[in-house]
């Protein structure tokens, strides 16, 4: 089977409001231009080869870390916030890895920050699906290296 | 009832035992572990009565946990809540011996159903 960015957009949808209870908006911006963002990136391998990428402001992800441990913002550490985007992204790759067939392995998340451009943005090929999150962009993206996406 | 959460994520933990909680587990309590080889060490500390445990974690991963108490003679009751969602793993899990396997996302009602009939023997 292979995904395409109604599907991501789906697992994105059921991670994120479904577990989470945050509320996302379609959104048409598919960069993230934040002098302040992190960036999650988590690999597929085997049968599917890809990296799927969960990149959003700094401020987003405090909260959404706030919402994951139930705590005020200004009590989370750094690993805390990291490790709430991190798990974002490990979700929504284990689940578009269980759609598409084939015997693949997931690695662990990676979180790191990003300063201006985001990676991928010349290179890039693959799904991208961007919802308003807390008012700011989250992004998600599939970059593939099979043929596992719909073009 | 005592429950492990073996999960390399923390705020997985704490979303996992909030769930619990909404699932209406009855007297729980719960422990936790970051990776296999420290759950190891709370199972033996804490014997508790059930674990849930994540599938990829550093240092020893949730399956390879399982199989290693399994060898050990240790029945405990065991099983995934992880964000492998495929066939295959949860085929692996089956076969090693866990009694139930919850897919991430996850909502209270799908932790009731799987952990309920479990918890009943």
């Amino acid at each position: 089977m292979t995904i395409d960015e109604q599907t991501l957009q789906q697992v994105v949808t059921d991670v994120c409001s479904g577990m989470l209870g945050l509320e996302l908006e379609p959104s048409e911006q598919f960069t993230c231009d934040d002098v302040d963002a992190l960036s999650a990136v988590i690999r597929i391998s085997g049968g599917w080869e890809s990296l799927v990428q969960v990149l959003t402001p700094r401020r987003t992800a405090v909260s959404i870390a706030a919402n994951m441990f139930a705590m005020s913002e200004d009590e989370l550490s750094e690993a805390e916030i990291r490790d709430a985007v991190g798990e974002i992204v490990n979700m929504v790759g284990g689940n578009l890895k269980g759609i598409v067939e084939g015997e693949s392995s997931l690695s662990l998340p990676c979180v790191g920050e990003v300063s201006g451009s985001a990676p991928f943005d010349h290179s890039f090929s693959g799904l991208c699906v961007s919802n308003r999150c807390q008012g700011d962009p989250l992004i998600v993206r599939v970059h593939d290296r099979s043929a596992s996406i719909a073009p | 009832m005592k429950v492990l959460v073996v999960d390399d994520s923390k705020a997985m933990r704490m979303i996992v035992i909030r769930t619990l909680k909404q699932a209406g587990i009855s007297n729980l309590t719960t422990v936790e572990a970051n990776n296999g080889v420290e759950a190891l060490t709370v199972i033996a500390d804490h014997k508790p009565n059930a674990v849930l445990c994540d599938w990829n974690m550093p240092e020893m991963k949730g399956i390879d946990l399982l199989k290693k108490l399994r060898a050990d003679g240790n029945e405990i009751l065991f099983g995934f809540v992880t964000s492998e969602s495929s066939p295959e793993v949860r085929k692996e899990a089956e076969d090693a011996g866990a009694a139930f396997f919850i897919v991430k996302p996850f909502t209270p009602n799908a932790f009731e159903a799987a952990l309920t009939p479990v918890l009943a023997h």
